[in-house]
């Protein structure tokens, strides 16, 4: 049964796709569609059951922004307006910044001495309306004009690997880079630091994109990070080609993939979590609880953990980051 | 040049490859290909060999083709100059715009296109080696790469022909008998309901020999659908 | 996208690099991508070559059909060369008839295969002053991640090594192998931030300042050239990209005489 903690092998399954012939009673949920008394899925993703919802955990596919989500994303403006601005967000759907929405104050007409064509912004989805208008702010603590740095793109079903269970994976790059990075929901992650530690980075993170349905993955990140200090490994011929996009999307994307999830710790969806409730599209909106059976010992944790802490950015002590290391290691180890 | 004394295609059976009436060429699958498209596909079916790239969701240009509440899909089925052994003339010509539109409007019906207005989704299809039934497998091809893409779509829809040689209906004509041979009917077909999305003639068929090849393809298509199913899977699971 | 679309500060990050003699997938300024060649994969062609360099992958088929030659070269075979670059290559390729872009393309591998006299045109007379062979070489984008114009001649002069001439097909002879002599091999030089770099990824190649592609023949002797770009070349940076265009194009070469 799907429903267990701990499944990684999850079924994948392509558009028109049956569902639910062994469990007719399933409702349809997320990725999937209903025809008479079969659920089927709409698009190749990963087979997933939870209560009485049968969802499609995405393996591709664009990034889409949805309504209510707010996801924190990274943009590049593409066109400046006398009053707002036209931020390309990686999406079919550009993200409008309205002068009211930005940090600054600015005169009619006078929009280009802020943000021009170009410039990257951190922001966050305000709306979505019913024929996908988008609208971005960037008035929310944390959220401004990126003006030095690097920006890459990642497949948009890979981000909650990146970031990781609570955040758990990009905070291990943080820790052993010294970068500072935004992981941005559509795809895009910015990162600022000395030149060949943002190198390091960067591809620690292309390695996740790339192996991040095998097991032994954070072992393998770990070996890869601890190695800067004596001799980072060349560049593979793989490396050298650049994945852009990931050729080798595998399972084991335990994530709600482009559809849901932030940066942020406490809104992290675990879908191995037992007390996780209703389809991942969260219509549901339930509150997460953490895991039970995980023995907190000290309250410096679960606040490291759940804190509300600036978009993207954490910090962990070093015990703090053993524990998360060895959470990884137990997910996600076979 | 057309030999006007009747070729023998089919006999014992058996014809000029040593296929039977109902079989199938042989087809090698391999999805996500290329690197810019968001979805590819790459099939080679006897001896075609086809690559399809899918784009999108996207915004759209020209503007004015947009639809304010769903997205278009457009195909673009186009031969490459070598595809052919006379060579074809770079640039589209009628074959292709209409094979294009065919097949664009059997994808149309796939795609769940409310749900992402004033977009479109675009696929282009590469005949890179030509011998008979490109259009199918550029259908089959496309809906690989659009599946690839993670386009919502009700199911994978599959391309298949069936024609008549020497007045017996057979599966899936090979270059010569589609040149020499009576009637050809590609089709594309939801390998679950059976339902047609794709369908044109030529040629001559009694009613019977027309229920005869619609039943062959029907048939086909099951194991072709299996084939389509085990190469999305496959390119999401190996490293 | 608009192709121009590349962020400030992601410019500002390859300058960056640059200046550490850096490139953003860790190649040398020297290097190119791993590169592969197959050789006729598509029957229908007389020849037939696919490159990926990187992720730039693209195909060129060569087909023949009998012409009537030039009026002033009455016992020379005809060349023509054409690209197409597909908007499945790239969203960055429109559809629609040859832009600037493909044709550029086109002409300058023409230019390379031309001037060389990499293929024995006067081999390829049938009746003088009316029939002669006549050669297409389709370059075909499959997908494109910078540096089409290397990929496309190398592409070109590997299908041309390994054409046959259908003189069977067309009831003037027997086959023969097209008589190729030359193996001229494009190298185009980068101009990125001030330095200057060999075989451009799709950024690097957006955000160069200037491009200089040199076809030189098998004695590292000039055949063609091509400057790209709206910046400015000096004198000096003209004779390094010369340094650099003979030592990729003959470490090409290797690795084509390896296959």
């Amino acid at each position: 049964m799907d429903t267990e903690t701990g499944t990684r092998k999850k079924e994948i399954v392509v558009p028109g796709t049956v569902l639910n012939r062994d469990q007719p009673d399933l409702k349809a949920g997320f990725g999937t569609f209903r025809e008479k008394d079969d659920v089927m899925a709409m698009i190749i993703g990963l087979k997933d059951v939870r209560s009485n919802y049968i969802n499609v955990i995405p393996l591709s596919g664009r990034y889409i922004p949805q309504f209510k989500k707010n996801d924190l994303v990274i943009g590049v403006v593409e066109d400046t307006n006398p009053s707002s601005w036209m931020v390309d967000i990686n999406s079919p759907y550009p993200g409008l910044l309205h002068v009211n929405d930005a940090p600054w104050r600015v005169n009619f007409g006078e929009t280009q001495k802020y943000l021009d064509v170009g410039d990257v912004v951190l922001a966050k989805v305000e709306s979505v309306n019913t024929i996908k208008k988008v609208m971005i702010t960037m008035k929310e603590r944390g959220l401004k004009k990126l003006d030095s740095g690097h920006v890459i793109e990642v497949v948009p079903t890979k981000v909650p690997r990146i970031i990781g269970k609570k955040g758990s994976m990009i905070a291990l790059i943080k820790r052993f880079t010294d970068v500072r990075i935004f992981v941005g929901q559509n795809g895009r992650i910015w990162l600022q630091g000395e030149l060949d530690r943002v190198e390091l980075a960067e591809r620690a993170i292309r390695m996740i994109e790339r192996y991040a349905h095998m097991p032994g993955l954070t072992d393998e990140m770990e070996r890869f990070l601890e190695a800067q200090g004596d001799h980072v490994p060349d560049f593979t011929d793989s490396e050298k080609r650049q994945y852009r996009g990931d050729p080798d999307r595998g399972p084991g994307d335990e994530r709600a993939g482009s559809m849901g999830g932030s940066g942020t710790g406490p809104r992290e969806e675990d879908i191995d979590s037992e007390l996780e409730e209703g389809p991942i599209d969260g219509r549901s909106g339930q509150a997460r609880s953490d895991e039970p059976g995980r023995k907190r010992q000290d309250g410096a944790r679960t606040d490291a953990a759940n804190r509300p802490a600036t978009p993207g950015e954490e910090e962990l002590n070093d015990d703090e980051i053993k524990e998360l290391i060895d959470d990884i290691v137990s997910e996600y180890d076979e | 040049m057309i030999d006007m004394e009747e070729r023998i295609m089919i006999e014992n059976g058996t014809r000029l490859d040593g296929r039977r009436f109902d079989e199938v060429r042989p087809i090698k699958i391999e999805v996500g290909v290329l690197r810019n498209a968001v979805g590819s596909a790459y099939v080679e079916w006897g001896k075609n060999k086809v690559i399809a790239a899918a784009f999108g969701p996207r915004e759209v240009h020209p503007r004015h083709q947009q639809s304010p509440i769903k997205a278009i899909v457009r195909c673009n089925y186009n031969m490459a100059a070598f595809s052919v052994p006379d060579r074809k003339r770079p640039g589209p010509d009628r074959r292709s715009s209409e094979i294009s539109k065919v097949i664009s409007d059997a994808l149309t019906g796939q795609v769940f296109v409310e749900r992402f207005p004033r977009t479109a989704v675009d696929v282009f299809v590469e005949v890179l080696e030509a011998s008979a039934g490109t259009r199918c497998v550029a259908l089959t091809a496309s809906s690989l790469a659009l599946a690839d893409a993670g386009i919502p779509m009700r199911g994978l829809l599959v391309g298949c022909a069936a024609g008549k040689i020497n007045g017996e209906v057979v599966l899936d004509l090979g270059k010569e008998e589609d040149n020499y041979g009576e009637a050809d009917l590609p089709v594309g077909i939801e390998p679950m309901t059976g339902e047609i999305s794709l369908m044109q003639m030529d040629g001559h068929f009694t009613r019977e020999e027309f229920d005869k090849a619609l039943g062959l393809i029907t048939e086909a298509s099951k194991g072709i659908h299996e084939m389509m199913i085990e190469a999305l899977k496959r390119r999401y699971s190996e490293v | 996208m608009d192709r121009e679309l590349i962020p400030d500060i992601e410019r500002g990050y390859i300058s960056r690099l640059i200046r550490e003699r850096k490139r953003t997938d860790g190649r040398g300024f020297e290097e190119f991508r791993p590169l592969s060649v197959e050789i006729n994969p598509y029957g229908s062609a007389e020849g037939s070559a696919r490159v990926k360099l990187g992720n730039t992958d693209v195909i060129v088929g060569i087909k023949m059909i009998i012409g009537e030659p030039y009026s002033d070269r009455p016992a020379s075979g005809v060349l023509t060369t054409v690209a197409e670059l597909r908007p499945g290559a790239s969203e960055f390729f429109e559809q629609g008839p040859p832009k600037a872009e493909s044709i550029e393309l086109a002409r300058v591998v023409d230019r390379g295969i031309r001037e060389s006299g990499a293929i024995e045109l006067d081999k390829l007379c049938i009746v003088e002053g009316e029939k002669v062979w006549v050669l297409f070489i389709d370059i075909h984008a499959l997908d494109f991640d910078g540096n089409l114009i290397d990929a496309a001649g190398i592409a070109a002069i590997a299908a041309l090594k390994n054409a046959t001439v259908r003189a069977s097909d067309h009831e003037v002879g027997d086959d023969f192998p097209l008589p190729v002599v030359e193996s001229p091999i494009p190298v185009t030089v980068y101009k990125v931030g001030g330095e200057l770099l060999l075989d451009a990824n799709l950024v690097e190649e957006t955000v160069a300042e200037a491009r200089l592609t040199i076809t030189m023949d098998e004695k590292g002797d000039i055949r063609a050239m091509q400057k790209g770009g709206t910046a400015n070349l000096t004198v000096e940076e003209v004779q390094r990209a010369m340094d650099l265009a003979q030592k990729g194009s003959n470490n090409i070469r290797d690795l084509l005489a390896m296959d």
